[in-house]
């Protein structure tokens, strides 16, 4: 079966949707879990599978909806606490949530979803069924809720039975062609014919509507019968009056057939739409109370005579109902009036976003050559007022721009809550498997950033988190033992801080053992013996990011597959980010990130080193002193300052980059360093100035190079650049170490 | 992209377009020292005057630095440092030829820039016999033997191999080193 013969926009529509919706699932299921009295939160699962299960069969997305029906019954019951919420129906949900999923990939792959297996739908079926359906609950809560709420089961002979399914097929085809005429019977010259066939096509629906003995749906089709009869009298007030409510008729005779084919009837209250109809198809007058507003839709005349309670959960429920119905116009034209208020929200594409930061990156590089215009301007002219004005422009293009920059920024900022959406079920799963019993505690999750660091954040903390989970908090007996509550916590927490972000996973488990971290390390080759002798506790416990270094004794498949904190640590520096551990022995280990916000433009300062100028990131610029004469000296050949209580190494640029610096230091060394307590002074002649710089990659001819990481354009069109500060302070310490083996 | 001689680039387009494409090779040629050189004028972007040369520190010896093409910052490779040639001042003459090489854009300096031409498939000699005194031989991809001169074509990807850049890198580093202790 090929997706051939679904629009392809409305397929992406509902995949884009669908996904969401599911991801939301997700979510909303583990927090069900611990939270099973939420009956709002069984209303919003109930009705995002719904949703689902509604737009996949408009689309006959067969296999989809079949495991949705059946996911939805199982919620349906929980809802009406007919069952209750065990850790089995949670898997069989979760996993359906997971087949859904599945399958909605397998969608957007251009394929036809598979068939759900069979043991899940049994798993699911076997939950309905483990209480027999009850009795309905009483009428007037029914009328609120609307649609699948006020079900009664409908008892039919063996002989109707079997026809049920051709009946209903039928009613909905007929249901159709009807709707289709009752629409063009508006703007139709030729009434005679169409009501001629109208008159045909629902005498035939009311006989075969009679053959099931069901009143209430008899008098609808009735109804619409008296409609067809009497179109060609109709003038334009009755005209007005009763179409529009025959539309609304069909509109809930659609959802009527669909649960008639679940031998389901549905309680509409559909009296007072019924009686003014048929008193607006006699051609009496409606007292003008009754009056429906000419150019009202479905929904509203729907509301008008009582038929819908309309809000706004409502009016999406019944969204999906007549998009599975059929009924596509009616459903788009609800979704658009719908939307206004809950969507304000456009889809962009990625590389569009991506071309408009590219955009504003060079206008940065066009400002600032404008910014040192104007400073030559002033030097140069004498003419006071064309100074002015060059000031004036250039303040103004500032601000433009810096407004521009934000704004693109800020398109492309999305919450933590998207990753962190995902972390419960990692948890859950996670504790599950290794029974361990975990509380994980989200904080922070509308901290905003970068798209590109989002996703650049995704793995590293899925990694730290399983880590946390499987080798940090111990299980249940050990946590005992210890004199700690069985349960485990992870909390993970994201706030600002300045231009960054920071990313806090705490967990209150074993923590790190430096002495077996020393000895892992030592065994691996990492470390030698006199140099873990010099550590301290926590420079023994970063060696978790260093590569190759694991400590589980034994690789599970949840993590620990000896690559783990070294991949994290790279990739937080790939975006220019720090990664810390902080860990007490049984009381806990706190990973910690600090990521900037955007990836592409960063805050520098910029110096003079001989000719040349570079740019220092201004989040590794810690200060900027003058050391005195005094304060200098060297040890072992190292050139050192003394600051403040402590001597820092210093790195003196135009040495380290060939220049000639005619045997003097340079004035000012600039202190920097990373998030680990290590720092340096580099020492360079000049200061230039804090600017915003627009990083350019380099040539991966550059790799080699220990002292830079990227470049950015001057005003004058040069090139600037920009100093690798890890890299640098990294070498120092690798020079002294070398001078002390040697 | 002066300097090139307009009369011998007349003759020689004027044979040209006589000949089917295959059997012709359109080149630029250039001077490095003493030696003329050509590359496939199909991997040439553009070249350009003298610009401002911003160096890399710790970059391979041959890497003379970044320069900014309209925003972009491509590395710079001095051929007569590739070629282990005797420095020289650059002239009003030098010139960067921008090339792409295997996905790479990069510029690297010339002496100066002679002319583009055609030449016929059949004047190149594959494997040279002979080499320049002072280009290994590696990257010729052969000698076009024209009436009153040789012409040296250089193979790109070779001689602006990624490894082979580095590999040198390392000899200059430890030269480096020692320097400094």
């Amino acid at each position: 079966m090929s997706l051939d013969h679904i629009n392809a926009e409305i397929l992406l529509d509902f995949i884009t949707e669908s996904g969401e919706l599911i991801d939301q699932l997700d979510q909303d299921l583990v927090r069900l879990e611990s939270e099973a009295q939420n009956l709002d939160l069984l209303n919003q699962i109930f009705r995002g599978i719904h949703t689902i299960k509604g737009s996949a069969s408009f689309l006959s997305l067969d296999n989809l909806t079949k495991l949705a029906h059946v996911a939805e019954d199982a919620l349906n019951l929980l809802r009406k606490g007919q069952i209750v919420v065990t850790s089995q129906t949670m898997d069989a949900l979760l996993e359906s949530a997971d087949v859904l999923r599945s399958q909605i990939d397998e969608l957007r792959e251009g394929n036809m979803c598979s068939p759900a297996s069979d043991a899940l739908i049994e798993k699911l079926k076997k939950i309905t069924t483990q209480q027999p359906d009850q009795t309905e609950q009483p009428e007037a809560q029914n009328t609120e809720e609307q649609a699948e709420e006020g079900e009664t089961p409908l008892e039919f002979s063996a002989s109707k039975k079997d026809l049920l399914p051709f009946m209903v097929e039928d009613f909905k085809e007929s249901l159709q062609q009807i709707q289709e005429l009752v629409q063009q019977s508006a703007s139709s010259d030729n009434t005679g014919n169409l009501a001629s066939q109208l008159v045909d096509l629902t005498e035939g629906l009311v006989r075969s509507v009679d053959f099931y003995n069901i009143d209430q749906i008899t008098n609808e089709v009735r109804c619409l019968e008296n409609f067809a009869h009497k179109l060609t009298d109709l003038d334009d007030h009755c005209f007005g009056q009763s179409q529009p409510r025959c539309l609304a008729l069909i509109s809930q005779l659609f959802k009527r057939a669909e649960a008639l084919g679940r031998e389901r009837m549905l309680s509409i209250p559909t009296k007072n739409l019924i009686d003014r109809l048929n008193r607006a198809c006699n051609g009496e007058e409606l007292p003008s109370e009754q009056c429906i507003p000419t150019s009202a839709n479905i929904d509203q005349v729907l509301f008008f005579d009582g038929v819908a309670n309309q809000t706004v959960g409502t009016a999406k429920d019944s969204d999906a109902t007549s998009g599975a119905s059929g009924n596509t116009g009616a459903a788009r034209a609800e979704k658009s009036t719908g939307s206004n208020v809950a969507e304000q929200t456009i889809r962009v594409d990625v590389s569009r976003l991506e071309a408009l930061l590219n955009l504003v990156g060079e206008l940065v590089l066009q400002k600032n050559r404008v910014h040192s215009l104007t400073r030559r301007v002033k030097s140069e002219s004498a003419d006071q007022g064309l100074c002015e004005e060059a000031t004036q422009i250039a303040s103004d293009l500032d601000r433009v721009t810096t407004d521009l920059q934000i704004s693109v920024m800020k398109t492309r900022m999305q919450s933590m809550s998207k990753l962190f959406s995902r972390y419960p079920r990692v948890i859950r799963d996670l504790a599950k498997a290794t029974s361990k019993s975990i509380n994980l505690q989200m904080e922070g999750g509308d901290t905003e950033v970068d798209k590109t660091v989002l996703e650049g954040l995704a793995d590293p903390l899925v990694h730290i988190l399983r880590n946390s989970a499987d080798h940090g908090v111990e299980t249940p007996q050990d946590r005992l033992a210890k004199g700690k509550q069985a349960d485990g916590n992870i909390l993970i927490r994201a706030c600002h801080e300045g231009d960054h972000v920071l990313i806090e996973i705490k967990d209150d488990g074993k923590g790190l053992d430096a002495k077996r971290i020393g000895v892992k390390a030592m065994e691996k080759g990492l470390v030698t013996q006199e140099e873990l002798e010099g550590m301290s506790e926590q420079a023994i416990q970063r060696l978790v990011f260093a590569p190759g270094f694991s400590t589980a004794e034994q690789v599970s498949d949840l993590s620990g597959r000896g690559v783990g904190m070294d991949v994290v640590n790279s990739n937080i520096a790939k975006l220019g980010g720090f990664v810390d551990v902080f860990s007490e022995v049984d009381k806990g280990t706190t990973v910690s990130i600090k990521i900037p916000l955007t990836v592409a433009i960063m805050h520098a300062m910029i110096v003079g080193v001989a000719d040349e100028t570079y740019a220092v990131p201004l989040p590794n610029l810690l200060e900027i002193v003058r050391p005195e004469e005094t304060e200098l000296s060297t040890i072992q050949g190292q050139p050192v300052m003394r600051l403040r209580d402590r001597v820092l190494p210093l790195v003196d640029l135009n040495q380290r980059f060939g220049k000639a610096n005619n045997g003097k230091l340079a004035p000012f060394a600039l202190v920097v360093g990373t998030a680990d307590e290590n720092s340096v002074g580099l020492l360079v002649n000049e200061l230039i100035g804090q600017q915003e710089v627009v990083i350019k990659p380099l040539d991966d001819l550059f790799d080699g190079s220990n002292a830079v990481s990227g470049a950015t354009v001057r005003e004058d069109g040069g090139v600037s650049l920009i100093l690798d500060v890890a890299a640098l302070v990294k070498s120092v310490e690798i020079n002294n170490d070398s001078r002390r083996a040697a | 992209m002066s300097q090139v001689n307009n009369e011998s680039q007349a003759k020689t387009s004027d044979i040209a377009d006589n000949m089917t494409d295959e059997s012709q090779l359109q080149l630029v040629s250039f001077g490095v020292g003493s030696e003329e050189f050509a590359v496939n004028i199909l991997q040439v972007q553009e070249i350009n005057r003298m610009m401002t040369i911003t160096k890399v520190p710790e970059s391979p010896d041959c890497v003379e630095g970044v320069i900014n093409l309209r925003g972009r910052i491509i590395p710079v490779v001095d051929l007569r440092k590739r070629f282990d040639m005797e420095l020289t001042e650059h002239v009003e003459s030098s010139r960067i030829i921008v090339v792409e090489v295997d996905g790479r854009v990069l510029g690297f300096i010339v002496d100066c820039v002679h002319e583009v031409l055609r030449i016929d498939r059949n004047i190149v000699e594959a494997t040279p016999s002979i080499t320049s005194s002072s280009v290994d031989s590696s990257y010729i991809m052969g000698i076009g033997k024209l009436e009153d001169r040789l012409l040296i074509l250089l193979d790109l990807s070779r001689l602006f191999n990624l490894e082979e850049l580095r590999a040198i890198e390392s000899t200059v580093k430890h030269g480096a080193a020692r320097n400094a202790a």
